[in-house]
């Protein structure tokens, strides 16, 4: 499986740019998308998932034009968008259903599958109730569900883990890395702990350009030996953060402990193990 | 006071920077065409027995005051429901309810804001009015006071009290929009039957029956003993040129203008008791029948049971799943009791004169599905289900054709009793007008929905159909009920095949491939 994406420009209007003459090649395994908000990972996502067109640049899948086609990678996609519904009056089953027409799978396998995936997913109980009943981790679930019906060779979850609690958002980590091995699975989130347990590969964007993609630790090794944590006044936190990059800092009785990332340490600051977080924080902020 | 100012300001900008302010517009300029028909047109608006007015401003004024208080309220009415709606969509009513605003001052706001848009249709429609006066009034002077004052007195108390009773309905009854419209649509046609009798009350909330009188007064005194009954609507047939009579200016009495701004208090007071109702955003989420809450709340915090799913579903080009699930979708739309309602009426269409069931009961039949076939196209939007449909297989050449047989098949469905009787009779051209007419329903769904991305425009028209159908104005049968020639369905095959063109275009554009 490869998905390359060469020189893609999305323009809103005259000024406005989505993403900027962006190349990426992707293969199987999951790539962890990593941006702030406006980065363009929507843009993006929105455009693998032939949802919006390019204004230029090329996305192909295998070496067929998914432009000029795109019902070639939808015949094997799988998306979670970040922001989705569902039909209020169908129960569970209906709706998966009915995706799965929309999907254009059907066939003796179906019912099973649909049955197994609400399995999965932990919805066999109110599978009969109908999704307006529904709590909003309920409607991930079966979001992510119907992202898996078809079997897809192309994965992409945008945001998947919002609405999730801790425990759910454990485990749909662990069903992400089971569904990896011959798929190509793009995560989409700025949760960086999302992303730094499970993916192979990670792209870290910042207005709609590619900053960097490559595998956790040589990411990670961008920004070591420039993570340091030291102890700031309560006083003197506002002026510190104003000539620093705060990567995270917590109270200590009058004092703050900062962790944060420079070329110029103060003097007596503790240099310390660079994370993804750091080195995400280290490219998008610097 | 400020913040009244503000928060209305909002309200009124956010709807006129959207898209279906620009459909009001444009809506508004033909309902102000429509009130004044040309001297040549084969209907007219407003006669008083037989009688018509000559087309001076005072007549423009009269005419189209009172239309516009009463059409343009039940226009209106469809635009402005749905201002509290829209908050609880949008979710920003969990950050209303959370200020400092009180349930009160939000409903006045609100009542304030859905007079502001009715207004600025009443004011487009009286400038289209100015200009056909000048166009049609064969160079007679323009008397700027006679024009005013009728909208002024007659028309804006109405708008008031429609806009306070949209907020009503919607707050005593907010998850039921298909009863919030029948509810207004009895209580709109019961005070248009009694504005327009002869006895006067306080019950002429459009405030019809004064002016009406002055007018009639006026014509009785040039033709004495003559029939001045009021006829309003779209009714059928030209100007009788022998019975055009000039129209002097309406002086309107003191008790009349207080008549009229009790109405204006009587909408402000309805308000304020609504808001006494006011769930201020704590609605309790619908639960069916079948949902035990036990159930939902193991299944909140529950796990992923992690295993290997060995189906794989076989690939599937059907269309026959998708129209099914549209068809279970569409028929789940409607309540209980409104397809009750439909089946009672599809047993009476057996056997009730075929010429009855036809002309009114099957447009009738189809209107009461106005909420299921708005939303046919644009329930993905409401329902954020858009990026499922639009990175679906082939979602024009499948998806989008579905909708499109699932709703015929609805109409087809509800027509049933009578194509039955008409293939007993052998009139099969009837048949196939009939069925021209339920695929142009929804393919005018289609159409509006695509193309405006609300379902409102199509429910406004399809009233304006149902009244004009239930009026038998013959230009909108869309059913073969009036007109029974081979040209007529034609025509509809040619209207149908355009709007179905126009929608599969349109459809493919919105889906950027």
């Amino acid at each position: 499986m490869e998905l390359a994406i060469n020189n893609l420009t999305k323009k809103y209007g005259s000024k406005k740019l989505g993403l900027s003459d962006y190349s990426i090649n992707i293969t199987s395994g999951i790539l962890g998308l990593l941006g702030p908000n406006g980065a363009g990972k929507s843009t993006l996502i929105k455009m693998i998932s032939s949802i919006s067109k390019p204004t230029k640049g090329s996305i192909s899948l295998n070496g067929n034009d998914i432009l000029k086609s795109p019902n070639y990678i939808r015949k094997m996609l799988g998306y979670l968008p970040q922001d989705f519904g569902v039909y209020p009056n169908l129960n569970a089953f209906e709706f998966l259903s009915y995706m799965a027409a929309m999907k254009g799978v059907g066939g003796k396998g179906l019912h099973e599958r649909i049955e197994k995936l609400l399995m999965e997913v932990n919805l066999i109980e109110s599978a009969n109730n109908q999704l307006g009943t529904y709590s909003g981790g309920m409607i991930q679930r079966i979001g992510i569900a119907q992202a898996l019906l078809n079997d897809p060779k192309v994965i992409i979850f945008d945001e998947p883990t919002v609405g999730l609690d801790p425990e759910e958002r454990l485990r749909f980590r662990d069903l992400i890395s089971d569904l990896a091995n011959d798929r190509i699975i793009i995560l989409s989130s700025h949760i960086v702990s999302d992303i730094e347990t499970i993916a192979d590969e990670v792209a870290i964007m910042k207005q709609g350009e590619l900053i960097v993609k490559d595998s956790q630790e040589d990411i990670i090794q961008l920004a070591d030996g420039k993570v340091y944590e030291t102890t700031v006044s309560k006083s003197n936190i506002n002026n510190f953060k104003s000539y620093h990059t705060v990567v995270s800092s917590y109270r200590m009785q009058d004092n703050f402990r900062v962790r944060y990332i420079s070329e110029n340490p103060n003097v007596g600051a503790d240099n310390v193990t660079a994370t993804l977080e750091d080195a995400y924080i280290y490219l998008t902020k610097n | 006071m400020f913040q009244f100012k503000n928060i209305i300001k909002g309200n009124y900008l956010q709807y006129v920077r959207s898209y279906s302010f620009l459909i009001t517009v444009a809506l508004s300029v033909y309902i102000a065409f429509s009130f004044v028909p040309s001297p040549e047109a084969n209907y007219t608006t407003i006669r008083l027995g037989s009688f018509t007015g000559n087309y001076n401003t005072a007549w423009i004024g009269f005419v189209t005051a009172i239309m516009s208080s009463t059409i343009l309220s039940l226009v209106g009415f469809f635009l402005i429901n749905g201002s509290i709606r829209k908050d609880i969509e949008t979710r920003i009513g969990h950050i209303i309810g959370t200020t400092r605003i009180s349930n009160t001052a939000y409903i006045i706001t609100k009542l304030l804001s859905n007079f502001l848009i009715l207004f600025s249709i009443l004011v487009i429609v009286g400038i289209v009015s100015v200009i056909l006066s000048f166009l049609y009034g064969n160079g007679q002077s323009f008397q700027l006071l006679d024009f005013v004052l009728p909208y002024a007195i007659i028309t804006i108390p109405t708008l008031f009290v429609v806009s306070s009773f949209s907020l009503l309905l919607e707050i005593i009854l907010p998850k039921k929009t298909l009863l919030q419209y029948g509810i207004f649509l009895v209580g709109f046609f019961i005070i248009l039957f009694a504005s327009s009798s002869e006895k006067q009350g306080i019950v002429d909330v459009f405030g019809m029956q004064y002016p009406t009188a002055v007018v009639s007064d006026q014509i009785q005194a040039l033709h004495t003993g003559e029939d001045t009954q009021l006829a309003i609507g779209f009714i059928s047939g030209g100007r009788n040129l022998d019975k055009v009579v000039t129209v002097e200016s309406i002086s309107f009495t003191q008790s009349y203008i207080l008549g009229r701004l009790f109405w204006i208090g009587f909408a402000f007071v309805l308000a304020m008791i609504s808001s006494l109702f006011f769930h201020r955003f704590n609605i309790k989420e619908r639960l069916t029948t079948q949902i035990k809450p036990q159930e939902v709340r193991n299944g909140r915090s529950a796990d992923f049971q992690l295993g290997n799913i060995t189906s794989v579903p076989e690939f599937s080009s059907q269309l026959s799943p998708l129209i099914g699930a549209e068809m279970l979708m569409l028929v789940r739309k409607s309540p209980k009791w409104l397809w009750g309602i439909s089946f009672c009426l599809m047993v009476a269409m057996i056997f009730v004169p075929l010429t009855f069931a036809h002309h009114y009961m099957l447009p009738l039949l189809w209107f009461l599905q106005v909420g299921v076939w708005s939303d046919l196209v644009t329930k993905d939007i409401a329902f954020r289900t858009h990026y499922f449909t639009a990175s679906s297989y082939q979602p024009v050449q499948r998806l989008f054709i579905s909708r499109i047989i699932a709703g015929a098949c609805i109409a087809l469905f509800i027509a049933t009793p009578l194509l039955v009787r008409y293939i007993v009779e052998l009139d099969f051209h009837t048949l196939l007008n009939i069925t021209l007419g339920a695929l142009f329903i929804i393919l005018l769904s289609v159409f509006f929905g695509t193309l405006t991305k609300s379902k409102k425009l199509f429910e406004i028209v399809f009233f304006f159909l149902i009244y004009s159908n239930i009026n038998l104005v013959s230009i909108t049968d869309y059913f073969g009920a009036i007109h029974t020639s081979f040209s007529y369905t034609g025509i509809m095959a040619v209207l149908t095949i355009g709007l179905f063109t126009g929608s599969y275009f349109l459809k493919k554009l919105s889906y950027d491939y």
